[in-house]
């Protein structure tokens, strides 16, 4: 598990607005704003940030749902963005994607023996071999036999995101992005698909891009976390040393806010000030809402290794206090 | 946090609340005989999952509740007084003034097409003795007090022009304009990002010691509650099946689902990768309840009794009920705290 499936370079998205004949300001968002990963086969990376970090967008620049501005991005060897449509066919099949919202994402007009069937097409099966592969896709998501010939809105939030998951695992991907598969999920019900997400990782040997805001939840399900913040990846670490030993700011701000649910534990901490969000400034882009920043911090801080397999892009990741 | 102050008597209590859905398919109990107390100074949560039933209650509160839906029996007393007897002539002086509310989303509860200003002014004119002029001054004031800079400025901006954690800020401004001894906030930070978060729910606790006022916390989020509220309803299917004072309830609860709760949510302290203890089925559909208890068909401790009858809510000591024929013991995966601290 140490060759990389993915390898991202660079990757840029910038989002155009305004401008018009209306006479609105143009201005550009810096989406996703240079970033570089890798994703190990086998492994789960994590991608957490709060909304507007770039997170979602990642994910689908991987897999072209978006194009983008500029950077490269490699499946095993084999580079992504100058492939045609066509090249980038046989390709689909090894990536799938399942959306947070199971509503949203499933045609309602459908049976879920339909959904299925129209995910398994780049196959090419017999009828009979289809059958039985719905019957297999839906006895691995924990869904019965006889749920086929139902419409998505006769079921729940979390059987809906089965479902999902199901459509997805239809062409045997060897890599699934999860954009916040479960956030709109009850906690019951939450805990229910990301065993089954757990479980299928280990039985299919998938490879998976985790994203979501719920940086417990992340942790749970990844070896490796990348923590984004406006367009940049700013901290990678394995999951343990995120939460133990993190080098970042703004990984700190992220970890202290979150509600621990004990009440013996400490508080959530309120870090920035209320009106510096998400202002962009020139250098390090945490500097406006970081409580270490100095002059230095309008200088760029690049992203560089400060101790085996942990990435910070912060001047001061040596030096910050532990936590 | 202090776990119960004896405070003489409630601001706000809820007795034997019913609020029914009367729609095509049948009765819906959203919430099923409700009982709840809130305290001057302190923070009540109101924990449970979609459809529990905990925001028809908050609704019912302030009887705002919309048909189909309808509050078939109880008492909500304001003090002493049975808001449920008021004219809505009456019960419009009380909200606002005397019962504020915030809820999820601050986008759809501010107005478009007027500046923050007005709703703001509004609130204040039809509460107090306040001239214009007035109003205006003190809503500057109430938009710094809720930590937004350069209020001046700010007062006369669009909800558009505002982040959502500023709306949301503007929205606790409205609702603890006129002081109200009791305020109603439904999932007042699922919108908001975890950063946004820790920051309104601190501004919550400082105007809460200021004021004195009585919160009503309605969330899904064990963490908010357990860092925010001195005592916690646990709401299932219609019901409150468990109420504790905190500690109480995160340390020994009692009620299976409560428990289930507690062991399904990943935390950044328990080791990766690991399956979660999960509570298995679904939510009971409304219209379909089981007879007995309405968990017991997702409980793993169930018993002949749990389907014959309902389980009242019994007496554990110490301000702490269940409503569970069994009461397992209670015990978490080991865990430790945040480890750093």
């Amino acid at each position: 598990m140490t060759e990389p499936l993915i390898r991202v370079e660079n990757l840029t998205k910038h989002f155009h607005s305004g401008g018009g004949f209306l006479g609105g300001s143009a201005s550009t968002v810096r989406a996703v704003d240079g970033i570089s990963f890798e994703v190990l086969r086998g492994e789960t990376l994590g991608l957490v940030g709060e909304s507007g970090s770039g997170k979602s967008t990642t994910g689908r620049l991987l897999l072209r749902l978006v194009e983008p501005t500029s950077g490269m991005a490699y499946y095993e060897n084999q580079e992504l963005f100058g492939l045609s449509a066509s090249e980038m066919k046989p390709l689909r099949r090894k990536m799938q994607i399942v959306f947070q919202d199971p509503y949203g994402s499933l045609n309602p007009r459908m049976t879920v023996s339909n959904i299925l069937r129209e995910g398994l097409e780049p196959l090419g099966l017999s009828r009979t071999e289809e059958e039985a592969e719905i019957t297999r896709l839906l006895e691995i998501v924990g869904l019965r036999s006889t749920h086929r010939n139902r419409y998505p809105h006769e079921f729940s939030g979390g059987q809906r995101q089965r479902i999902g998951i199901a459509r997805a695992l239809a062409v045997k991907p060897e890599f699934l992005i999860a954009d916040e598969p479960v956030s709109a999920l009850d906690v019951s019900i939450q805990a229910q698909v990301l065993n089954l997400l757990l479980e299928l990782q280990q039985r299919l040997n998938l490879t998976m891009l985790f994203i979501a805001h719920d940086l417990a939840v992340v942790r749970h399900m990844s070896d490796r976390i990348a923590v984004m913040y406006l367009g940049k990846i700013v901290e990678i670490a394995e999951s343990g040393q995120i939460y133990l030993n993190p080098r970042h700011p703004y990984t700190r701000s992220l970890l202290a806010a979150i509600p621990i649910p004990d009440p013996d534990a400490k508080p959530a901490e309120t870090s920035a000030d209320p009106g510096a969000q998400s202002v962009r400034s020139e250098g390090c882009v945490f500097r406006s809402r970081c409580s270490f920043a100095t002059d230095k911090c309008a200088q760029e801080p690049a992203l560089v290794e400060v101790e085996p397999g942990h990435l910070s892009a912060c001047h001061f990741a040596n030096t910050l206090p532990s936590l | 946090m202090t776990e119960s102050l004896e405070a003489a008597s409630p601001v706000l209590s809820i007795r034997n609340l019913k609020t029914h859905f009367f729609t095509d398919l049948g009765v819906v109990p959203a919430v099923d005989g409700v009982d709840l107390e809130v305290f001057a100074g302190q923070t009540l949560g109101v924990v449970g999952e979609s459809g529990c039933g905990k925001s028809v209650t908050g609704l019912s509160a302030m009887r705002l509740v919309a048909p189909p839906g309808k509050i078939v029996s109880g008492e909500i007393l304001l003090r002493d007084e049975n808001l449920l007897t008021l004219t809505e002539k009456e019960m419009q002086q009380r909200r606002g003034r005397d019962l504020g509310m915030i809820f999820q989303e601050p986008m759809t509860s501010l107005d478009p097409l007027y500046p923050v200003r007005d709703p703001l002014m509004e609130a204040l004119l039809a509460h107090t003795a306040m001239t214009k002029q007035e109003a205006l001054q003190e809503s500057i004031r109430l938009l710094g007090a809720v930590g937004i800079p350069n209020p001046e400025k700010r007062v006369n901006s669009y909800p558009h022009e505002l982040s959502g954690g500023m709306r949301q800020r503007v929205m606790i401004a409205v609702a603890l304009s006129c002081k109200p001894a009791v305020l109603i906030a439904d999932e007042p930070t699922t919108a908001l990002d975890v950063t946004v978060q820790a920051q309104i729910l601190a501004l919550l606790r400082d105007l809460q010691k200021e004021t004195g006022t009585a919160i009503l916390m309605i969330t899904h989020n064990l963490g908010l509650v357990a860092e925010n509220c001195q005592t916690v309803a646990v709401m299932y299917a219609g019901k409150v099946v468990e109420k504790a004072p905190v500690r109480t309830l995160f340390k020994n609860p009692r009620h299976p689902y409560t428990q289930g709760l507690l062991r399904a949510v990943p935390r950044l302290d328990h080791p990766p990768k690991q399956p979660l203890p999960t509570i298995p089925g679904m939510v009971p559909n409304p219209l379909r309840l089981p007879t007995g208890c309405r968990f017991r068909s997702r409980c793993l401790f169930a018993i002949d009794k749990c389907a014959a009858e309902q389980p009242p809510l019994a007496e554990l000591g110490g301000g702490h009920v269940s409503a569970c024929w069994v009461q397992p013991e209670f015990s978490l995966v080991p865990s430790e705290t945040r480890a750093a601290s």
